[in-house]
């Protein structure tokens, strides 16, 4: 006749307070892990948009800044293509210069169209999504960015 | 009825009498606790404030020369903030329509505010200059040996909190100066951004921006940023702080009090037969405690009374100042992050915390332990180290002021290259080859302890400087600011 400790090789007390300490430390891994979860907050990036104007209202061939998307509008013969102003080195707004745009806290230079010149900048300005809202104004999208090589925004707007 | 009545009033005024002269017997206690050994003694070991130090000190320990008394400083400091704070947030509101016009009311209208906001800032500095002078000193006396390298470490994570306290605490006032730093701090927190980008895989994870969300609650610098700093920095941190002081001061007992030298033991006459040396902290150690108390306390009321804490106009996002510095003590890093946000911002300064950490773990050499510089060769490689350093700073800064770095060469190059190599990082490079070649030379870890310590702690101080009087508007070399352009 053998005893029960024989056939298990953990005793009950032992399986139970195991199992105590183990749901125990479980609990409190969940309730930390939610706790860090509810510090990261839910960023909604979508439909963040400008309406900034006419085409007109923004002169030939001079890169204009609009302070509440911190933005410059560039207009020339090609169309309409937005700049954001952010650098993309450590988040400062560039401004103009007579060559192009530098940041100034840590002296990125940008060329006309927002080329990387030189300093830490990691590449150019970014070019932001813009269009035509129906009654003709500009829409800017601060939360679409567009490549370099695509074409400016033409004027006046197509209509389908 | 009444002669109960009575009574009870009776009883009551006994109480009162017996609780006065409780009170009394407790002051003629302490008075007698001056008297003999044992009761004072006991007057420092039954008290929860008193006992964080032994009921004896050795003599040695109580020499200024020993601790220049920088820890015992920043503690008081700490205290001196935990005041000012307080009385602080009786008028500070963490919101971005209504933080600027309450610390304009503090410095204008609320009295004595002016006074107190100035204490809270030099304070601050002040703490930030003598916790890295009070690592510099257990560094230098080696007193992280000895089962003290737990101690050590919790110094590490106590300077850290320092700096990310002062950091929080910056963003309060939403000045410009208090926006573009933490903007700035922000982008740096998220640079990882930087590499993922060059690699081309931030659109499958993107730990930069789980950094800046989680620190700033948004994508920039808002509301929730405010609310976030605010929080870190009137509970979170100094809740932190507070436990690790405690386990911080109750180690030193715990290893056996400061470090000393095997001469103290000579240098101190003995006291008993047994030849055991030290003193009674009563009243010796109080009375130097109280010294450093009083100093820390005089400096910051005469710099409060004499400077103004600086206050530049409401944050305006659409535009930094120019140039756009951030507190004197993140200007080295801010130099780094001019040539490469990752590396200068993250990958180097999170090397050198590391490379702190490790010291104790990494060395463990008994010899010299308590002396200034371990002895005359611990000195001449300190010496050596720190003119390597400085000559490494000042050429490297000195080539790329003068003539660019690799991407004004070569625009086309991978953003990898520069990022890799710029010169935050090749200085880094050769620290770590210098404290090598100390370390196959002499055989002694404590020797290149010595040389990495010294070599990264003068390419902090140099870029420091450099950054604070040497660079303008774009952040330009420029040799004085006088000769800065005219906006």
């Amino acid at each position: 006749m053998s005893s029960p400790t024989d056939r298990n090789p953990i005793r009950r007390r032992d399986f139970l307070t195991r199992l105590a300490i183990g749901s125990a430390g479980l609990s409190g891994i969940m309730a930390l892990i939610g706790s860090i979860r509810l510090a990261f907050p839910r960023v909604f990036s979508s439909g963040r948009t400008h309406r900034i104007g006419r085409a007109v209202d923004f002169p030939m061939g001079v890169a204009t800044f609009v302070a509440e998307s911190e933005s410059f509008v560039l207009r020339d013969r090609g169309g309409i293509q937005v700049l954001s102003g952010t650098c993309p080195h450590l988040g400062c707004v560039v401004r103009r210069t007579d060559s192009g745009f530098r940041c100034p806290c840590h002296g990125s230079e940008f060329g006309p169209t927002g080329e990387h010149r030189s300093g830490p900048a990691p590449g150019a300005l970014k070019r932001l999504a813009v269009r035509f809202s129906r009654d003709d104004r500009l829409e800017l999208d601060l939360t679409r960015t567009v490549s370099r090589d695509d074409p400016p925004l033409s004027i006046p707007p197509r209509r389908k | 009825m009444s002669t109960e009545h009575g009574t009870g009033v009776d009883q009551v005024l006994k109480n009162l009498r017996q609780a006065f002269d409780f009170a009394r017997a407790k002051i003629a206690q302490w008075h007698r606790g001056r008297e003999g050994d044992r009761e004072r003694s006991r007057t420092v070991s039954k008290s929860f404030f008193l006992h964080y130090h032994s009921a004896r000190v050795h003599p040695y320990s109580l020499r200024p020369a020993t601790t220049l008394g920088l820890g015992l400083l920043s503690l008081f400091l700490f205290a001196i903030l935990t005041v000012t704070g307080i009385l602080l947030m009786l008028y500070y509101v963490p919101s971005i329509e209504r933080a600027y016009a309450s610390i304009k009311d503090i410095m204008a209208i609320v009295p004595g505010g002016r006074f107190v906001r100035n204490i809270h800032r030099w304070a601050a500095h002040g703490m930030v200059l003598s916790v890295s002078l009070h690592m510099a000193r257990v560094f230098y006396t080696g007193a992280y040996a000895r089962g003290r390298s737990f101690n050590w470490i919790l110094g590490v994570f106590l300077l850290l909190l320092t700096l990310f306290l002062s950091f929080t605490g910056y963003l309060l006032p939403w000045d410009q100066l208090a926006y573009w730093a933490v903007t700035i701090g922000a982008h740096i927190a998220g640079s990882a951004t930087e590499l993922t980008d060059a690699l081309g895989i931030t659109s499958l994870v993107d730990p930069g921006r789980w950094i800046t969300h989680l620190l700033l609650g948004a994508s920039t610098v808002g509301q929730d940023a405010l609310v976030r700093f605010y929080l870190l920095h009137i509970v979170l941190l100094p809740l932190l702080s507070v436990i690790l002081i405690g386990l911080h001061l109750w180690r030193i007992r715990k290893d056996g009090g400061l470090s000393r030298p095997e001469e103290a033991e000579r240098w101190a006459p003995s006291s008993s037969e047994k030849g055991d040396r030290t003193i009674l902290s009563w009243p010796t150690a109080l009375w130097a405690e109280a010294a450093v108390f009083f100093l820390a306390l005089g400096a910051v009321l005469l710099a409060g009374y004499a400077f103004d804490a600086p206050l530049l106009g409401i944050a305006d996002p659409t535009s930094p100042e120019n140039p756009a510095k951030s507190a004197w003590y993140f200007l080295g890093i801010q130099e780094l992050v001019s040539y490469s946000a990752f590396s200068g911002g993250i990958v180097i300064p999170v090397m050198l915390a590391v490379g702190l950490a490790l010291i104790p773990i990494l060395d463990r050499e008994p010899a010299g332990f308590g002396r200034w510089f371990s002895g005359p060769r611990g000195r001449r490689v300190s010496t050596s180290s720190a003119l390597f350093g400085s000559g490494v700073v000042v050429g490297l800064s000195a080539v790329a002021i003068m003539f660019g770095w690799i991407r004004d060469w070569f625009p086309e190059v991978h953003p990898l290259i520069p990022m890799a190599l710029n010169p935050g990082t090749i200085m880094g490079a050769f620290l770590v080859a210098y404290t090598g070649r100390v370390l196959r030379r002499s055989g002694s870890t404590r020797l290149a302890a010595l040389a990495y310590f010294t070599g990264s702690g003068v390419m902090m101080l140099l870029l420091t400087i450099i950054g604070l009087w040497f660079r303008g508007p774009d952040w330009e070399f420029y040799w004085s600011p006088s000769l800065w352009p005219i906006p």
